[in-house]
């Protein structure tokens, strides 16, 4: 164990404790770290981790819609972008792991023990971008499409469903855990059934091959204003989304992992008299210990089943078959293809329905149920997501808000949301007023660009010397933070579009 | 993560004779079809995504029934299968291969029964895009992403319906004691590689 080493950076106050009764590691300003014990990793490695919910966040509108659409107007072969996205998004969540269970902390507490205002700063954006129901609004578009329900009833119930489930059930995180376990079953089973309608060998054989065409670059036509804040919006929501990797670190705490098993797990609100108390601060192991070593690498070896098998794997089969059905689709109706690439997202959504409907009547609606079903696992993953990032950062650094348990904040967080988005979805722009739609949809991107920089520094300057990134892996950090910035600001600034989607 | 005592597992009433003999003992009827319930299950729910669905297109009754029970059935069928090649011991439990491999042969047919079905019904020629070599190659690729969804979900769940029928059940009482020995023996092994790194 390093204890006692500075970590190199300008905060530098990693120093052993003055009066050593107990080991502790310190990082920055916040309380230290006790030296605890790590755990065992589990033994079995399918025991599925909490990638299988930042699975079912991140397949979504990335995948189903913006690069079936990019694909339709430039090819198969544009798709070597998603996968350097996604290759981008692997190591990002595989570095959020590290923190997340070398210490039991949030990334949100990480990035407070370099500079607090860093962690306000995701507070804000996350209350900005994240209280407006419009994910929901997708889901309940398509199930009107499909039952002739209106969208705003479905909508309105199933938030109050969801808030009511996450206020009833024990363990949140199980619950959580188990829905989307099913629903990521059932996203997989039916990808694979509507794929087996639709597309053909040889759409497939394209598919596959553009994800490897390196060499055919970025064509000209996408560097336009009409297109290339489109690319980089796809290139953002290949996987996970604005703030969804960071809130991975809290699932991977609540999940028991490394150090996380050391932290007390979020109660429903009807069970908060049984949490227990959160700790002031996250814990660290002892790094010199050979046996803690060895258990380390043991959870590292589990967390990379689930980035590559679950993540990885999984993004990348759905989104190759939603690609292979937007194929077909403009195969079949070419007028569908001059709306997916003219149309705004409504009106191309229905024209891939038409488009499959022309092939066979089931298709049309089997596609909407899937944008359904895609739509309601997001929200699900979502309003827990919130409540549970909010109530983390509220608890440790709003004066006063540990007199209350993480248990009450969650629930007064997700109730406050669900009740915004309610009155939202009822009287007003789901997603969000019209004046701050393009903020918001800068914001969204803003964040991925300033976590994967906050994740450099977190990692390189509160773990301890041998728990830190490889230095290649910092760099991939670094340059995937400068690389969304970058191309944000060059779309905001060359074409003057921040709205990428 | 928490693992559980492996002499959880119940001793469940044997059968003397009966329609399926397994290595842990012959199965009544009325055992093979709880056994064989997740995985029909699980194939249900991949023919009702594609087929029962129909009935909200404004199809004629003939159609619905038939695009629903053509592809629910025999992928129910396959589900069925699946699980008493885990209760006969010709395939190993957990495993994804062998669910591939059932699903790379049962898939296609499947899939082919559903497209003449409706064809039939609905008055056209039997036929399918492509060539059928070029339909069955890609129906067999397809089958791959079924089998994982098919493996996930019957790994996720299948084993909560072991324990709640694992008393009057040999093979899903095998199947509760196997996952518990293996928690066990993985930890155990776990122990000795420690131990003997601790040694060297």
């Amino acid at each position: 164990m390093e204890i006692g080493e500075a970590p190199t950076g300008a905060t530098a106050p990693d120093q052993r404790a003055p009066t050593v009764e107990k080991p502790v590691w310190r990082a920055g300003k916040l309380p230290p770290m006790p030296i605890r014990k790590l755990p065992e990793a589990p033994q079995a490695a399918h025991i599925i981790g909490p990638a299988m919910i930042l699975v079912a966040l991140g397949v979504g509108f990335g995948e189903t819609f913006l690069w079936p659409r990019l694909v339709i107007v430039f090819g198969p072969d544009i798709r070597w972008l998603f996968l350097v996205g996604v290759v981008v998004q692997t190591v990002v969540m595989l570095e959020m792991a590290r923190y997340a269970m070398a210490t039991g902390e949030s990334i949100f507490f990480g990035a407070a023990r370099i500079f607090q205002p860093l962690m306000w700063m995701f507070f804000v954006i996350a209350i900005a971008v994240y209280i407006w129901p419009g994910h929901i609004s997708a889901g309940a578009d398509a199930f009107e499409s499909l039952t002739g329900i209106p969208w705003q009833l479905s909508a309105s119930l199933a938030l109050l469903i969801v808030a009511v489930m996450f206020t009833v059930v024990k363990i949140i995180y199980n619950f959580v855990e188990g829905i989307l376990t099913f629903l990521v079953g059932i996203m997989v089973i039916g990808s694979a059934i509507v794929a087996a309608f639709v597309g053909s060998l040889a759409d497939l054989g394209d598919v596959l091959l553009g994800l490897v065409r390196f060499d055919f670059g970025i064509p000209a036509a996408a560097l336009t204003a009409a297109w290339f804040p489109l690319v980089v919006g796809a290139l953002g929501f290949a996987g996970p989304s604005g703030m969804q990797q960071m809130w991975y670190t809290l699932w991977l705490r609540d999940k028991g992992a490394g150090m996380g098993a050391h932290m007390p797990r979020v109660h429903g609100l009807l069970h908060a008299g049984e949490e227990e108390t959160l700790p002031d601060s996250g814990s660290m192991f002892d790094v010199d210990d050979p046996d803690e070593w060895r258990k380390w690498q043991e959870w590292r070896k589990w967390v990379r089943y689930d980035a590559l098998l679950l993540f990885f794997g999984i993004t990348m089969l759905v989104t190759i078959i939603f690609t292979v059905m937007a194929m077909h689709a403009a195969e079949v109706d070419p007028q569908a293809r001059n709306e997916l690439i003219n149309g705004e997202r409504d009106t191309a959504l229905d024209a891939m329905r038409s488009a499959f409907a022309d092939s066979a009547p089931i298709l049309g609606t089997l596609f909407f149920v899937f944008i359904s079903i895609v739509g309601w696992k997001a929200s699900v993953g979502l309003f827990d997501a919130f409540a549970r990032g909010q109530s983390d950062m509220t608890y440790y650094f709003v004066p006063g808000a540990k007199k209350l348990k993480v248990s009450h904040l969650y629930a007064l967080f997700l109730w406050g949301v669900i009740i915004f988005g309610i009155i939202i979805i009822n009287f007003g722009p789901a997603d969000g007023p019209e004046g701050i739609l393009n903020v918001l949809a800068f914001l969204s991107t803003f964040v991925m660009g300033a976590y994967c920089l906050t994740l450099a520094a977190t990692n390189n300057r509160n773990l301890p010397k041998k728990l830190r990134p490889h230095p290649i892996i910092t760099v991939v950090l670094i340059l995937g933070g400068l690389g969304y910035l970058t191309a944000l600001f060059y779309s905001m600034i060359k074409f003057g579009v921040t709205d990428l989607g | 993560m928490s693992t559980v005592p492996s002499d959880q597992g119940v001793a469940a009433p044997q059968v003397s004779a009966g329609p399926l003999a397994t290595p842990w003992g012959t199965l009544s009827w009325g055992q093979v079809r709880e056994l064989a319930l997740p995985g029909a299950l699980i194939g249900l729910l991949g023919g009702i995504i594609a087929g029962g669905l129909v009935a909200i297109t404004g199809q004629s009754p003939a159609v619905v029934l038939v695009a629903c029970v053509s592809l629910a059935v025999p992928l129910a069928v396959g589900g069925a299968a699946y699980e008493l090649l885990l209760a006969t011991g010709r395939a190993p439990l957990g495993m994804l291969a062998p669910a591939a491999l059932l699903w790379a042969v049962a898939f296609p047919p499947a899939r082919l029964i559903e497209a003449a079905a409706v064809d039939v019904v609905a008055g056209d020629q039997v036929a399918v895009p492509n060539g059928w070599l070029a339909f069955a190659v890609y129906q067999v690729l397809v089958a791959v992403p079924f089998a994982i969804g098919f493996w996930w979900l019957h790994e996720n769940f299948a084993p909560r319906w072991w324990f709640h029928i694992r008393e009057r059940n040999p093979v899903a009482d095998h199947f509760v004691r196997t996952k518990l020995e293996y928690a066990a023996n993985a930890e155990a092994e776990h122990q000795r590689r420690r131990e003997r790194k601790k040694k060297r």
